[in-house]
């Protein structure tokens, strides 16, 4: 028998060195992914993609540089994180300077699945399957090859919940202090990591109790956890409250993501079963229904398997982020759209959340059949041919994998032609400070190469308010206006009969208006 | 072992030295003088100092606790009691200790050690009438023995120790405090960490807990703060190399070498039955004569025991405790900052830097914390442009920082002791930790009169007010009478 394997056959989660060589593998994947997608021109498809850039970037190259930059409606990790490579002209307009935290994401989240599962089973197999099935997911290989924020959430959420698993099997309360680490980022990140919060706390607490805990353990034990995992709530709350003057900004503030994002006439709000559908079918969109069988099969397997152990508490945990959206839908706090239903794509990402929970219950399956047996075996040949009949068509034809199909299909229907907004200015802009709005115009500038230094835009500090009132001024040379949309402050405030003095209309778009000094 | 170093050893006597006091005015003077001259400037100028310290004093913090996980106590075979075990000497300075009398003589009669080999002085101010008077009911064993404390020299426990040690017969030295329970098997484990150490070793630091820890939510601070003394500071800075202060008992000697770092009898209050161990002028001696050891290239261990103590359960009596404490850490830290090259260079720049860092570090932060409490508080609240402008972006992204990194660290290292050590009833209160600092910086601020009027002044810590109703070892011998 090696040595690393215990006379139970079962393999201890901590002196595994599988590990190494998953995290290389994963490694390996990361980069020919972001190869292969910044090769097919959409690393950026997503506009979003642009906007976390530009907000890390902004804290060193604004008008008015600093922390501040980072707003108070998006969690900061992300940006933060950033911020060691934004600087860098190449890896920013490459995208690079945000793709690699979703890189380095990418194999955290594949390892840690892996741990997840071998500390479930004791086996190797199944811990394999499980990374595999996350590794192998298209959606999953295009979103860690861009800016975008999910697999740095997908990295903490596996780490709250492996390290929250970890406390269950062993007893030892440093695991629940990580895991709330894990929620302390994965909170500052995205507010999914909320939710996912909320339940591993009530799981904390029913696995304490079934411990036999007594009731003063339990307290001291979850309050000790919560303490750290709700940190980052408090921090942003406060550093909202700081910004804004407003500790819940970003839930009603200006730029609130649920007052700009979710139109009044969503089919969802108020429709439970059509919110319902929605995330169905976003998810069956995101992970196939192979997947989503997978899923389930898996969830019968636990369920029987050990209906009644607290180790699988958090797992299942994960699965609670299904009614947590499609609440979240008919409440109308999120916008989600899929073509089933409406027609268009908008946020579809959403759905690859369930890839988490399915991947680690694909992985958990291959357990019902452990000791080599024909079944075992077919199980891991249908789970390969699962995973390649879904993966590998889209790979291909990366138009049909729904993450990309999104940014991509956007593009082509949209009258918004920021592009030829961005390709003006990158001809005939000749210096002096621009005024434009950064929500709905991020890729304008970034598209023209031209420094956000040179941009007065609603989080320049004590400057946007005095330049919209007199642009002329306050030395602006450059407005861009998104003209037909009542969202841009400027559309809205500026004064026409002013701006004709001292500007004169050099570009006009079906979108765009761009004034030039005089 | 014997050192070779011969070292003039200062005392804290004089608070300060002329040197001292010369850059001490030239430093206000200085400060004085930006504020006239430019006092936008000077305000920013000392609240990035104040940054810098705090980066360095929070960091250290900081690492120690990281260091602290790889600490390995030194690996002792446990030996039994059998006639090869050397004499060992127990010293404890009562004052005012009439409560705890009888458990004292429980707990040291529970110590598994040959009796005939035992040598407990039990050191008494002449003057202490209440102890002698209680002292007279109790029957003490053979072992024992009372040393009158004559008056005539600063009214302190180092003081007192001088005494005992100038009549210690004991290979090995300990001291306790009169309340303390030591484990019953601490002298044995003392005894086989020596016999296994490296000749350098010549004191070891038993682990201090407080028995009251759940008695008032003053006792839980005191608790969970002990923990992260000793559990992770100190063991943090063992780790390191670092020489730790040592906590004011359960410190094992080798009584020799205690001789070998005396202080010279021309700067002693006795000139004879007096060796000068321990500095009788400063409030923190203990900590004073770890810097000693480290000087004199000898090193310092932890020892893998507890020593149960009382910690005072209510605030008034927990103040003069701490004033104690920090007046003896400005004071060690200002003698060990006289000759700061020399210094150095004996104790080696890493430990001089830290230890210094500790002794005066701990106190500076405790009277700095309540400006910037305030200013953030004030910032919160009015938004002022005033404060703004104090902080420059890198000091205020650095203050910002320290305030929630910095915090957030030291609370968690409060909760995650009262988790290790199951104090699971404690962990609600911890929220209650800037109560605690705050309680802390004002025992400082009451601190600095004392240390500049009444510097020798010890501030007695009773004890025996808050005896649990845990069953506590008494004397088997009873009371007589």
């Amino acid at each position: 028998m090696p040595e690393h394997v215990t006379s139970a056959g079962l393999v201890p989660v901590s002196k595994d060195k599988v590990v190494w060589r998953l995290a290389a593998f994963a490694s390996l994947v990361s980069v020919a992914s972001f190869y292969y997608f910044s090769h097919k021109g959409v690393v950026l498809a997503y506009k979003d993609a642009i906007s976390h850039m530009e907000i890390a970037r902004r804290v060193i190259d604004s008008p008015t540089t600093g922390f501040g930059q980072l707003g108070g409606v998006w969690l900061p990790l992300p940006h933060l994180l950033m911020l060691p490579f934004i600087w860098n002209d190449q890896l920013y307009y490459a995208g690079l300077a945000g793709s690699l935290i979703s890189m380095a994401s990418y194999v955290v989240t594949s390892v840690l699945l892996y741990k997840i599962v071998l500390s479930l089973t004791g086996k190797r197999l199944p811990a394999v399957v499980s990374a595999l099935v996350f590794m192998s997911n298209p959606g999953v290989l295009y979103m860690q090859s861009t800016p975008m924020t999910e697999l740095l959430l997908f990295a903490c959420m596996v780490g709250m919940v492996y390290a929250v698993q970890r406390w269950i099997q062993t007893d030892n309360y440093t695991y629940l202090l990580a895991a709330g680490v894990a929620a302390f980022l994965g909170t500052l990140t995205r507010y999914e990591a909320w939710a996912l919060l909320l339940a591993l706390t009530a799981v904390a607490v029913l696995a304490a109790w079934r411990k036999g805990y007594a009731r003063v353990k339990i307290e001291g034990t979850v309050l000790a956890f919560l303490f750290v995992a709700g940190a980052g709530i408090v921090a942003w709350m406060g550093w909202n409250l700081l910004i804004f003057g407003n500790a819940l900004n970003f839930q009603n503030g200006k730029y609130a993501k649920p007052s700009l994002w979710v139109g009044s006439g969503d089919i969802t709000i108020g429709h439970w079963s059509l919110a319902l559908k929605t995330y169905w079918f976003a998810v069956v969109d995101n992970i196939s229904l192979p997947g989503l069988a997978l899923l389930l099969l898996g969830l019968l397997v636990m369920l029987l398997w050990e209906p009644f152990s607290l180790q699988i508490l958090p797992t299942l945990s994960l699965l609670s982020l299904f009614p947590f959206f499609v609440v979240a839908l008919e409440k109308g706090q999120r916008p989600l759209h899929v073509t089933q239903l409406t027609g268009d794509l908008y946020n579809v990402r959403f759905g690859l959340l369930m890839i988490l929970p399915a991947a680690i219950l694909s992985g958990y399956s291959v357990r019902a059949f452990q000791n080599p047996s024909p079944l075992r075996g077919f199980t891991v040949i249908a789970l390969a041919a699962a995973v390649a009949a879904t993966s590998v068509p889209q790979l291909l034809n990366i138009d049909r994998i729904a993450t990309v199909h999104e940014p991509l299909r956007w593009q082509h229907s949209t009258t918004d032609t920021g592009v030829g907004a961005a390709n003006f200015m990158k001809k005939h802009y000749d210096n002096g400070k621009i005024l434009a709005q950064f929500f709905g115009s991020e890729d304008v500038l970034f598209d023209a190469r031209i420094a956000l230094a040179n941009n007065v835009y609603e989080g320049s500090y004590k400057q946007w308010e005095p330049d919209i009132a007199a642009p002329a001024e306050h030395h602006i040379r450059w407005i861009v206006v998104r003209y037909k949309d009542r969202g841009d402050e400027l559309n809205v405030r500026l004064n026409r009969t002013k701006l004709k003095q001292f500007y004169s209309e050099v570009y006009h778009n079906g979108q765009f208006s761009i004034f030039r000094r005089t | 072992m014997v050192s070779d170093i011969k070292i003039k050893r200062q005392t804290a006597q004089r608070v300060l030295t002329a040197g001292q006091a010369v850059a001490f005015a030239i430093i206000v003077s200085g400060v004085t003088f930006g504020l006239v001259v430019n006092y936008h400037k000077a305000v920013v100028g000392f609240i990035a100092s104040a940054m810098i310290f705090w980066i360095v004093f929070v960091g250290f913090r900081i690492v120690l606790w990281v260091a602290a996980k790889s600490y390995r106590y030194p690996t002792t075979r446990l030996i039994g009691i059998d006639s090869n075990l050397p004499n060992y000497t127990i010293l404890v300075a009562l004052y005012r200790e009439s409560r705890v009398l009888p458990q004292l003589v429980g707990s040291i009669s529970n110590l598994s050690y040959p009796k005939d080999k035992l040598q407990v002085l039990l050191l008494l101010e002449e003057e202490d009438e209440e102890t002698w008077t209680a002292l007279s009911y109790i029957n003490l064993p053979a072992y024992f023995e009372i040393i009158s404390v004559p008056p005539g020299g600063p009214k302190s426990k180092p003081n007192a120790l001088n005494f005992g040690l100038a009549r210690a017969n004991g290979k090995y030295l300990v001291v306790y405090d009169a309340e303390d329970i030591p484990d019953s098997d601490q002298l044995l484990k003392s005894v086989a960490t020596f016999r296994g150490a490296r000749p350098d070793v010549v004191c070891l630091q038993a682990r201090l807990a407080f028995r009251n820890g759940t008695s008032s939510w003053v006792t839980r601070f005191y608790w969970a703060e002990y923990i992260t003394h000793f559990e992770w500071m100190l063991t943090g800075m063992a780790t390191l190399g670092i020489v730790p202060p040592l906590g004011g008992t359960s410190n094992h000697f080798i009584t020799k070498c205690l001789y070998d770092v005396a202080i010279a009898q021309e700067k002693l209050p006795f000139k004879t039955g007096y060796i000068g161990g321990w500095d009788p002028y400063n409030m923190t001696e203990d900590a004073e004569l770890a810097a000693v050891l480290a000087s004199h290239g000898y090193r310092v261990l932890m020892l893998d025991s507890t020593t149960k103590e009382e910690a005072p359960a209510r605030l008034v009596k927990a103040d003069k405790q701490r004033r104690r404490w920090l007046k003896g850490y400005a004071q060690t830290g200002l003698v060990y900052t006289r000759q700061p090259i020399r210094t150095a260079r004996r104790m080696g720049l890493k430990n001089w830097f830290f230890f210094n860092l500790i002794m005066l570090g701990t106190p500076i932060s405790l009277l700095l914390n309540p400006f910037f409490w305030s200013a953030t508080v004030v910032y919160f609240a009015t938004r002022t442009t005033v404060i703004e402008q104090l902080f420059p972006l890198p000091l205020y992204y650095a203050g910002l920082l320290l305030m929630v990194v910095g915090n957030l660290v030291l609370f968690y290292q409060m909760v995650a002791a009262c988790l290790k050590r199951e104090g699971y009833g404690s962990v609600k209160y911890m929220v209650l930790v800037p109560v605690w600092w705050l309680f802390a910086s004002w025992s400082a601020y009451a601190m600095l009169p004392e240390l500049a009027f009444r510097p020798h002044h010890w501030h007695k810590t009773e004890h025996g007010h808050d005896l649990e109703k845990e069953e506590l070892p008494s004397s088997k011998q009873g009371t007589a009478g």
